[in-house]
């Protein structure tokens, strides 16, 4: 079954460049995140406050006219007479850039530290792919670091906001009585508050100055707490019309026992719904993060997410100096797309009339 | 070159009918995927109508009638392409041409099969009626196209019309519906009406009062084509049918006599199945076997002959010429061709 | 209809009573407050905190102070916010009405360029202008708002001419009615333009298929048969129809857009609901926190009022009443 969904969906890529471009994008936003220590040549805490701002390097393959390996230039800060930021290349100074260099140290994959990375240019240059921030970090390797939260947090989010809504809403429509009554009106009062109100003021709730790794699960947990509600419901429906289907009584009428119908004829039934569900709300996940890190509520320097990596753009004088701080805009933008072209997708080859809003 | 024999045939000359308002030559549809042919949906239906006159086009469904209906008018979907003359008095149309609208509504007005969807759910009845009197006659004064309105709902026999006029589709009940979408149809004073299986989603009751209806409104003068695949009932009201099979026309006569001395194989099969569910003789109808083929897979030569009792040789090569075995009857069937 | 409104616009006041209550519970359980900030302040003394905390009552037990707060809210206050050092009400109210302004604009602006969009799409099926706009639409969708509102102010900035931040100018007070409204129209142009293209986006969507599948009904075909005029038959017969599920989206995804707009509201520094929690929040503002949830709740049901009422004047066949509230 799953595998045969599997090889339609490789059917449906085939056909669809965009589709293939998203799963790819997809793939490798999570390679990214997966291999961020190896794949960015710096530390995301690496700073250089002398190259504050240095804008993207570069890379040369021509020296003198003749073709040599690549390599970048150095260059060093000055400011003119509106007190801007200038590199200018200094001359006959250049670092070559090489594959598989040892450099900041990191944890690989949270097993063993490391040293290897992807590319870099020794220690005494420095390559900017994507620019500087204002500490002189560079902004690729903290897009690669910041790609470990966001593009997790709409994974982990999505599967707590299933567990609660699957519990709760299965547990409204197979119980019915005052416990569905309650649940109901539980639901209605997460409902009426937009989320993004609801975010903040959960938020509230907690300190503003809390460490990254409890934030980044603190996070998660209130991005699901605002999406249980829709998905309860949306389940409790489900389970009210598949208790009256006639597989279901079949079964009952068998003697077949409660687990047995609910792992054999229930979640069967819905897998696909949930599928769907998944991909087409976890880009309400991965905005919500940036929203909340953007505002500098949620993921705090000197870790990364997409969201706070933007927070240097919130001032429109810094774009127009330094335009690339919004670079990891437009990772968000990479990411939710592809995700709302796979939930497509998916919508159309496993369930053709539910209708799915994401949450957020 | 049995092709050629069938455009050849040409338009019935039938009894009595000497001011026909409304000649279809040789009509045929065809869809296309892309720029290749899919399939011939209608193939050279000849049909005329004159004034007061009441002509029935019968088959099954799959059969091509309501494509022959949509086709007068150019409301085919897109993906067709029609062929063919249509004659509307001294006005010559290609079934291709953009000028069909013209007919829509004043000269041609049509009904179709599900009362339910055919009136817009989200206007009053008042409001249909004004649209279209504004638009067909140039009514624009509201209390003249209310005194307009209810004449034509009274003339269709709904009951009531003013109150009827201030009520939306889905207060109305089916039969009142029906008689509504007739009464619209006739806001343009059409002289033919084409009305698309328009007692099918109704009760027999019913079923008998549209049609004592539609007999009325052609004694009036309205030349009527009614489709439909109830062959006894059409033939009880109507003067002349045409009897067609995936596509092609097969029949074509008076109704007395097509229904008393059937000749087509198909018009036998049809009236005896129809009969056989009066007799209630089950297990034993003699109903047609099998059914109609998909214009796709339609078998060559006469597309009847896979189900026909009395299939010869021939008849999956070349579909047959229209033949007179009984006067005024023209039957496109072999096995006919020595009694014609 | 009347009498359903009355119960729907009941049922909501009550969940959004709860909803304060958990508000408050939330805020006040959670660990640190506004109080115990300003107690860190060197500048100001312990005395005037207690005395604060004597005069807003910030010692009782929690459910003392909601029930002082609901007894406050029936008399219309809403308590008093620490930091502007004004009554929640009038607060709240003032951001409020910026943002219901700004939202109405957005939403005319939405339906005015989604529908006609959405139409010619349909008729123009899977044709080039179809695809262009649909692949458009398709990226408006997924262009997180805030990221294309810095976008578009960056751009704003570069050409200039246009305002790139606020709701007036600094010299709004001296202008005359008519260049006051132009100013504020001329602030309005980038949020409303970037919270529109998302909402468009969807509205887009869902108008091309539901015109696409009315299109299909029989009444379209016989309105065409008829003989009335193509532009009356898509326009009149077919549209009317197709805005139904129209409406009912735009209820459930009212609340997408309120949120969407509040962050775009705090980026662009325009004064409405947005910007006030997020200062409420920074600064545990306990009695503003508490307000604006009030007031975007409001908004909503606000919201789900209107398309209801809507809904109810585009379809003769929906009675009120027959669907729950909720």
């Amino acid at each position: 079954m799953l595998w045969r969904r599997l090889r339609q969906f490789g059917g449906m890529c085939r056909r669809n460049g965009l589709l293939l471009a998203a799963v790819a994008c997809l793939a490798m936003l999570y390679f990214t995140a997966l291999f961020a220590g190896f794949v960015s040549p710096y530390h995301y805490d690496n700073e250089d406050r002398t190259r504050s701002y240095h804008p993207p390097t570069r890379i040369h393959l021509f020296d003198d006219g003749r073709l040599t390996r690549p390599h970048v230039r150095e260059y060093e800060l000055e400011f003119d007479e509106d007190f801007r930021r200038v590199f200018t290349p200094v001359e006959g100074v250049r670092h070559d850039l090489r594959l598989f260099v040892r450099g900041d140290s990191y944890s690989f994959l949270g097993l063993l530290e490391a040293e290897l990375h992807l590319f870099g240019v020794g220690d005494e240059g420095r390559i900017y792919l994507l620019g500087a921030d204002s500490r002189g970090r560079d902004l690729f390797s903290r897009i690669a670091y910041g790609a470990q939260v966001s593009m997790t947090i709409g994974l982990v989010g999505v599967a707590i906001a299933l567990l609660f809504g699957l519990l709760i809403g299965g547990i409204s429509g197979y119980y019915g009585g005052w416990i569905d009554t309650l649940i109901q009106r539980s639901t209605e009062i997460v409902m009426i508050i937009p989320g993004f109100f609801l975010l903040l003021a959960l938020r509230a709730a907690f300190p503003p100055d809390w460490d990254s790794i409890r934030v980044y699960f603190f996070i998660i947990v209130i991005l699901s707490f605002i999406g249980w509600a829709s998905l309860a419901r949306v389940i409790r429906g489900m389970v009210l019309s598949l208790r009256e289907k006639e597989f279901v009584a079949a079964a009952k009428v068998l003697g077949a026992s409660d687990r047995f119908i609910i792992t054999r004829h229930l979640i069967p039934n819905t897998a696909s719904y949930f599928v769907v569900y998944a991909s087409i709300s976890i880009p309400g996940y991965i905005l919500g993060e940036s929203a909340l890190s953007l505002l500098g509520l949620g993921i705090q320097d000197p870790h990364a997410s997409w969201g706070n990596l933007l927070q240097e753009a919130m001032s429109i004088t810094q774009i127009q100096l330094h335009p690339w701080i919004l670079i990891p805009g437009f990772f968000i933008f990479a990411a939710v797309m592809s995700y709302n072209i796979v939930g497509d997708a998916l919508r159309d080859l496993l369930d053709p009339q539910q209708e799915v809003t994401t949450s957020l | 070159m049995s092709r050629a024999d069938a455009k050849s045939r040409g338009v019935p000359e039938t009894v009595g009918q000497s001011d026909q308002i409304l000649n279809v030559r040789n009509l045929s549809v065809e869809f296309y995927q892309g720029s290749t042919r899919a399939f011939h949906a209608v193939v050279d239906a000849n049909v005329s109508v004159g004034s007061g006159e009441m002509v029935g086009m019968v088959g099954e469904s799959g059969c091509g009638k309501t494509l022959s209906a949509l086709a007068l008018l150019g409301l085919t979907p897109p993906a067709a392409r029609c062929g063919g003359t249509i004659e509307y008095r001294s006005n010559a149309f290609q079934a291709d041409s953009r000028a069909l609208k013209k007919l829509r509504g004043r000269q041609i007005g049509m009904i179709f099969q599900e009362p339910m969807t055919a009136l817009n759910p989200v206007f009053s009845l008042d409001r249909q009626f004004r649209e279209a009197l504004r638009y067909l006659r140039g009514i624009h004064d509201r209390r003249k196209a209310h005194t307009v309105s209810v004449e034509l709902l009274d003339r269709v026999g709904l009951e009531r019309p003013e109150r009827r006029l201030a009520q939306f589709p889905h207060q109305l009940s089916g039969g009142q519906r029906q008689r509504a979408m007739i009464a619209l149809a006739l806001a343009g004073e059409p002289d033919i009406l084409v009305a698309d299986e328009p007692t099918t989603a109704l009760d027999a009751t019913l079923e008998r009062r549209i049609m004592d209806l539609f007999r009325e409104l052609a004694n009036e003068g309205l030349g009527i084509l009614m489709i439909s695949h109830d062959l006894p009932l059409v033939a009880e009201v109507s003067d002349r049918i045409v009897v067609m099979y995936s596509g092609y026309t097969v029949e074509t006569g008076p109704a007395i006599r097509l229904t008393e001395t059937p000749q087509h194989p198909y018009t036998r099969g049809l009236l005896a199945s129809a009969s056989a569910i009066f007799s209630r003789e089950r297990g034993r109808l003699p109903v047609i076997p099998g059914e109609v083929p998909s214009p796709e897979h339609r078998p060559s030569g006469c597309p009847f002959h896979p189900r026909c009792p009395e299939r010869e040789a021939r008849c999956d090569r070349d579909f047959p010429p229209d033949f007179e075995p009984v006067s005024g009857l023209r039957t496109a069937c072999w096995a006919r061709e020595a009694d014609g | 209809m009347i009498g359903f409104t009355i119960r729907r616009l009941l049922i909501a006041s009550v969940l959004l009573l709860a909803a304060s209550f958990l508000t408050f519970m939330m805020i006040q359980l959670a660990p640190g407050d506004y109080l115990a900030q300003l107690r860190m302040n060197p500048q100001i003394g312990d005395d005037v905190v207690d005395q604060m905390s004597a005069r807003y009552g910030l010692d009782d037990p929690i459910l003392v102070q909601y029930g002082r707060w609901l007894a406050n809210l029936a008399r219309g206050d809403m308590g008093f916010s620490f930091v502007h050092e004004r009554p929640v009400a009038g607060l709240v109210w003032e951001h409020l009405r910026n943002t219901i302004f700004l939202m109405t604009m957005v939403i005319l602006f939405t339906w005015l360029m989604a529908l006609p969009m959405g139409i010619y799409c349909a008729i123009k099926q899977n044709q080039l202008a179809d695809r262009v706009l649909s692949t458009l639409a398709f990226v408006g969708l997924s262009i997180p708002n805030f990221f294309l509102c810095l976008v578009v102010m960056w751009i704003a900035a570069e050409i200039g001419g246009i305002p790139v931040g606020g709701m007036t100018s600094a010299h709004h007070e001296y202008l005359s009615w008519w260049g006051r409204i132009v100013d504020i129209a001329l602030h309005m142009a980038i949020p409303v333009f970037v919270i529109a293209t998302g909402a468009m986006a969807g509205l887009q969507r869902v108008t091309r298929g539901n015109m696409l599948e009315v299109l299909r009904h029989q009444y379209v075909t016989t309105a065409r048969a008829r003989g009335l005029p193509e532009h009356r038959v898509i326009y009149v017969h077919a549209l009317r129809n197709a805005i139904n599920p129209l409406i009912t989206i735009f209820g459930y995804q009212f609340a997408l857009l309120v949120s969407g707009a509040a962050l775009v509201e705090i980026i662009y520094s325009w004064p409405g609901m947005g910007q006030l929690i997020l200062e409420a929040v920074l600064s545990q503002d306990l009695y503003l926190v508490v307000g604006v949830v009030l007031g975007s709740g409001f908004m909503l049901i606000l919201g789900n009022l209107v398309a209801d009422i809507l809904l109810g004047m585009n379809d003769p066949r929906i009675k009120f009443g027959e669907r729950g509230a909720g």
